[in-house]
């Protein structure tokens, strides 16, 4: 039972937190409440009109009466109507209200999870993110628009029935209440089993989807080695798989189905029997005990509406819960809170004893790094793959803070960095060279909206890369597909670098943003860099041999430390893993 | 199999007939269950109506009740219940069956043209889209099966109901008229006018992924730039255009409830009206009042079955036209023709005049490519990126046939060739590993290959070490697409499978891209041992890989322009020259001082 307690409790918490989150929700809903209410009572509506036109129109002690029925039935049509325009108000009233608080919800939710570094949003993660701000708030959406208007009408339906029961007959009605209640325990019982049974359904066709996508995805590989029929083996389990389970979840749903239309059968027999003695001790009216008999059918489809509705309750909490936990994910690259701007020009570097570990009691990544780079100069990393090159990148443009020690641009720690001017004169490029769906010229834009085709075009010009642009199919205006799925991954590195061109920052932090654009292209690209470095300060994570040997100092990483640093020809003329790693290059490329 | 000889744009109720007739058993049985239901919710109108009048009315009246009268409720009423309890289990277990028996059935068909169909299809054909071929769109065909057997009884419900109100009174019945046809047109209204707003809804929806999706996988790159408050903006956007349509389909399905609750009350207050007249005129009696309203609660809500029958109609066109064209071209292939066999050992590779068109595209990829690979030889293709490399090592693998030309693997035709996959194995630098242990994903269930070759295999490739090191070594699951494995990780199994067919022809497509240099060499040198005897096709840019072949074709915009040996193309073709040489080529530039650090994942 506590567990139960405590669940009731943590429930009331996501409710008040996420509705607190959603303000919007609960605005104006009292008038919402008062409209259901209204709405709600039309069900009576046909019980209490049966029950006096019968008792005192058809059957009325001096002989039948029509003005009676009429005037009844009239009184009753008008008020169904008022009913019915309640219920509109109401519905619409609850979508809007509800809509707006969701909106709301999705809004801060997606801010936050921008907010939050790099390291949290890892790629494993990021999934999950995205279904905070979509499934997980359409659940509670859905919840709303089919569960919430039909648990107020459920619950609203029993209580008017209820009442109206209660004043014809208390001893019936406690009668009726007897019936329904091991019902209520029938369905929860039933419902647990249905939502296991569909639980089982959701993994097998999670199942056979990733088969079905196996076998698309993977064509090339199922033809090259042949193995068509044993695919197919797996298909046709997986669909079978699926379809067992399918069918397992109807039977068990028509368990839940059928109890409900048996229970209410049996109280509706119960009822014609209990009612007919009281009628015959003068208890009640054969009017009121046909009222009865409408009455008892209100009560099955509210009883199994609210059991299912609570079903959908739990799963909506669950999503406001998932929500909830991101907006409540502290920053842990928390905006300062006295932010200081960058002075105009090239910037200085510092990086005082930093340690960093990508989570609290992980290994660390980076040990004691501490180097100072001098305004405008340029430095090259080189280590080998895990050496935590691409770390040092991230820490000096802050996507993550040190564990230990300072990070220091211009001396100002960088902490205190007012975010907006740090991405405005620091710029970051990985080595990804992700692109958003849309043109050539849409991607390059993202950095800097008001350019032109023409200025777009320039900064292809600035990277050496006129001749690639030329040779997309409508310049600039090329569409790059999904994620930039049209283009290869080095062309994606192009634009991506055209991206980072045009920010024309001061300082300049390059992660192998070339590593995968060809040998001809790749030089290119460097003699253009040239003249862009020029003057500004520039860290760059390096993967060819010009770039070490051209830069003011080299850096090299080997397990979180910075192990050597010089100039290219006094580390190549020295030993240590400066030789060791340019042989390696050496004896792939150049042999 | 009947449904399979439908024109893909064959009317909704044909489609509907063929999937009644294809599993015409459990069909008939919950049509047999439905017509129950319908006819005995009517008869528990009726029974309630009887009581009222037989034992009810005498009871209050008489102030008499006694055990028999008692029974007779119990019986009667009890009786109808419990039957229509039996029929309803039957038509919904019926139905279940049905439905889910259709869309299994229909799911392996199109599972099997897929696995049928050429590469050349694959690769004209969307994956994305073809998954949601298999699942949503089979399933949008059949969804009528969910309501059809319901509604078949409703029609009978209501036919039964009718005839059972005209029974007692015409003037009541004429109500029933006037009621009913008019509940099914709003349900048809509302159904329709609700389908665009759910569409409208979803898209909105999808829109709001799609955002996140993307912004959220650029995050990087939203951050890098301080874009998030712009993207925060985007996004907003996209979640109050969901919010409006929301409010647009909840103010829909707000007029539709009130509405469909109000007409049968409505109607039920008609025949309250009306039935007093027609007591008073001594036509009919109380009971039979009692009757007619209470069948109007009870139909109300099952004639919602007529709105989503009218609904789900247009939808099993909709599916049918995507689904069946796969279905069509599927059955349209040519039978095989793979009747030659392939002689033992390496296998000679001849190209002659091969070209290569993409479906819809203008340009050509490849033209008129002549090759030569002895049998037991090596050849490397070097290219700039976009040359047409990977094309033509799909086509010398027999993976995708030329659209000009022909290719002859050990003489013979590829398209004619028996058992060409044992014998050619392709690698590619996009690897694909399915979701399975590594020792499955290396034997792909060939037979003839045994424990002790998966771990020669493995050793070639390099991979025993990060295999023997998962838990449960070569039977660890590897994850979806190989998701436990880094990329180079993934190259090595992929190539471990190659060598594992002991194949006599290998055509490796920079299949070792994403390994790091030093480790690759001696993978090279290894896969190069263990294929001493067969012949190989690399596609490669590092000059290591290029040294080992015996001979170096050079292509340039889909065509050979220079073929030889390595030092000779060095010494003869300036453009090979400068693609092998850039990196040496560079000002100041110290061949001596190279380096690089390949990341591996």
């Amino acid at each position: 039972m506590s567990a139960g307690a405590s669940r009731a409790t943590s429930d009331r918490r996501t409710l008040r937190r996420g509705l607190a989150l959603a303000p919007e929700m609960t605005k104006g809903f009292g008038r919402t409440l008062l409209l259901a209410l209204v709405a709600t009572s039309s069900q009576v509506i046909i019980p209490l009109t049966i029950q006096r036109a019968i008792d005192h129109g058809i059957l009325a002690p001096g002989g039948i009466d029509l003005t009676v029925v009429r005037w009844t039935c009239a009184l009753a049509a008008l008020g169904v109507v008022v009913a019915g325009v309640c219920s509109y108000l109401m519905n619409v009233r609850l979508f809007r209200a509800s809509e707006a608080g969701l909106a709301t919800l999705r809004r801060k939710a997606f801010a936050h999870v921008h907010a939050l570094s790099t390291s949290t949003l890892n790629t494993s993660r990021r999934g999950s993110m995205i279904s905070r701000v979509t499934s997980d708030v359409d659940q509670i959406s859905m919840f709303v628009q089919r569960g919430g208007m039909m648990l107020i009408v459920s619950v609203g339906q029993l209580l008017v029935a209820s009442a109206l029961m209660l004043w014809y007959s208390w001893q019936l009605a406690l009668f009726v209440w007897v019936c329904f209640l091991p019902l209520f325990f029938l369905l929860r019982f039933f419902q647990r089993l249905v939502g296991r049974a569909y639980g089982v359904v959701r993994e097998r066709v999670a199942d056979m989807l990733s088969a079905i996508s196996e076998s698309v995805a993977g064509a090339a590989t199922i033809r090259v080695f042949g193995i068509q029929e044993r695919t197919q083996t797996r298909l046709d389990e997986a669909v079978e798989a699926q379809r067992r389970a399918a069918v397992g979840a109807q039977v068990r749903a028509v368990g839940a189905f059928v109890s409900g239309q048996g229970v209410s059968g049996v109280a509706l027999v119960l009822v014609l029997i209990a009612g007919a003695w009281m009628g015959s001790t003068g208890r009640m009216t054969i009017g009121e005990i046909t009222a009865f008999i409408f009455l008892t059918n209100l009560f099955t489809q509210p009883v199994q509406t609210a059991t299912e509705v609570l079903n959908d309750l739990q799963n909506a909490l669950a999503g406001w819960r998932r929500v909830i936990e991101v907006l409540d994910t502290p920053l842990d690259v928390a905006p300062p809170e006295h932010p200081v701007s960058l002075g105009p020009g090239a910037q200085s570097i510092a990086l005082e004893g930093v340690d960093f570990a990508y989570a609290p009691g992980d290994e660390l990544v980076l040990r004691g790094v501490e180097a100072v780079i001098p305004a405008g100069r340029r430095v090259a990393v080189v280590g080998e793959t895990g050496s935590g090159k691409s770390t040092l990148a991230k820490l000096l443009t802050r996507l993550v803070d040190p564990t230990r020690g300072v990070v220091r641009i211009g001396g100002a720690d960088l902490r205190d960095v007012d975010d907006a001017c740090l991405r405005e004169r620091v710029a970051y490029l990985p080595q990804e060279g992700f692109l958003f769906s849309g043109t050539i010229a849409d991607n390059v834009r993202f950095a800097r909206a008001e350019l032109t085709d023409a200025e777009v075009e320039g900064a292809f010009a600035g990277i050496g890369c006129s001749d690639w642009l030329a040779r997309q199919p409508e310049g600039v205006r090329t569409d790059v597909g999904a994620r930039g799925g049209r283009l290869s991954a080095g062309e994606r590195q192009l634009v991506a670098l055209a991206r980072t061109y045009v920010t024309d920052p001061d300082v300049l932090i390059l992660d192998e943003a070339t590593s995968s654009v060809d040998p001809s292209t790749d030089v290119a690209i460097g003699r253009a860099l040239e003249e862009l470095m020029n003057g500004r300060t520039s860290v760059v994570i390096a993967h060819r041999l010009a770039t070490a040997e051209q830069a003011d100092e080299v850096w090299v990483m080997d397990a979180g430390r910075l192990v050597q640093r010089g100039s290219h020809s006094e580390l190549a003329g020295a030993e240590g893993p400066y030789r060791r790693l340019h042989e390696g290059w050496v004896a792939s490329h150049t042999r | 199999m009947s449904s399979a000889h439908l024109a893909p744009d064959a009317s909704p109720a044909r489609v509907t007939l063929a999937g009644c007739r294809e599993q015409w058993r459990w069909f008939a049985l919950a049509v047999v269950g439905s017509t129950g239901y319908g006819v005995l919710t009517v008869l528990t109108a009726t029974v309630i109506g009887h009581l009222v009048s037989d034992v009810l009315t005498p009871a209050v009246t008489q102030r008499h009740f006694t055990g028999a009268m008692a029974w007779q409720v119990g019986w009667q009423l009890g009786g109808v219940v419990a039957l229509n309890v039996v029929a309803v289990i039957v038509r919904r277990i019926a139905a279940g069956l049905t439905y889910n028996n259709l869309i299994a059935a229909t799911r392996r068909r199109v599972t099997r043209a897929y696995q049928t169909l050429p590469m050349s299809w694959h690769q004209a054909h969307p994956a994305g889209r073809l998954l949601s071929h298999a699942n949503s769109d089979v399933e949008q065909i059949w969804n009528i099966f969910q309501p059809l057997p319901m509604a078949l009884g409703v029609a009978i419900m209501l036919l039964f109901g009718f005839v059972s109100i005209f029974l007692v009174d015409v003037w009541l019945g004429v109500v029933a008229l006037v009621v009913f046809p008019l509940l099914v047109v709003i349900n048809y209204w509302f159904q329709v006018v609700m389908r665009r707003r759910v569409e409208a809804s979803q898209v909105a929806r999808a829109d709001v992924s799609t955002v996140a999706d993307e912004s959220f996988d650029g995050a990087l790159v939203v951050k890098a730039l301080g874009r998030a408050d712009a993207e925060t903006a985007r996004f907003a956007q996209a979640a109050h255009t969901l919010r409006d349509a929301n409010v647009r389909l909840g103010r829909t399905a707000g007029i539709f409830d009130p509405l469909t609750n109000a007409l049968p009350t409505l109607g039920s207050l008609l025949v309250v009206v009306v039935g007093a007249e027609r007591v008073a005129s001594g036509a009919i009696v109380a009971g039979d009042v009692v009757q007619v309203a209470y069948l109007f609660s009870l139909l109300a809500w099952p004639v919602r079955a007529f709105g989503w029958i009218l609904f789900s109609l247009p939808q099993v066109a909709i599916g049918w036209q995507r689904v069946k064209p796969i279905l069509d071209e599927a059955a349209a292939l040519p039978p095989a023709t793979h009747s030659q066999l392939l002689p033992n050992g390496p296998l000679a590779l001849q190209a002659r005049g091969v070209g290569f068109t993409y479906a819809g595209a203008e340009n050509a990829t490849l033209h008129d490519v002549d090759l030569d690979v002895p049998a037991g030889g090596s050849l490397a293709v070097v290219g700039a990126t976009g040359s047409g490399k990977s094309t033509l090592a799909q086509i010398l693998a027999g993976l995708v046939p030329p659209t000009a030309g022909q290719v002859r693997i050990g003489g013979v035709q590829a398209e004619n060739a028996a058992g060409l996959e044992q014998r050619v194995a392709l690698a590619t630098q996009e690897t694909f590993v399915f979701d399975e242990s590594t020792r499955d994903n290396v034997t792909l269930g060939r037979r003839g290959i045994g424990a002790g070759d998966v771990d020669a295999a493995l050793a070639v490739a390099h991979a025993d070490g990060f295999v023997a090191a998962l838990p449960a070594g070569v039977d660890e699951g590897l994850g979806e697409r190989g998701a436990r494995l880094s990329g180079g990780q993934r190259q090595r199994v992929a190539l471990a499978r190659v060598v594992a067919g002991a194949p006599g022809l290998v055509v490796l497509d920079d299949a070792t891209s994403a390994i790091d240099p030093a480790v690759e060499g001696e993978i090279l040198q290894a896969l190069a041992g263990a294929t001493a005897g067969c012949s190989t096709v690399i596609v490669a840019h590092r000059r290591s890989s290029i040294l080992m072949a015996d001979e170096v074709v050079f292509l340039d915009a889909g065509r050979v322009v220079a073929r030889g040996r390595h030092d000779e193309l060095m010494a003869t073709s300036p453009a090979y020259a400068a693609l092998l040489s850039a990196y040496e080529l560079e000002p100041e530039g110290d061949p001596e001082a190279a380096m690089t650090t390949k990341d591996e994942a």
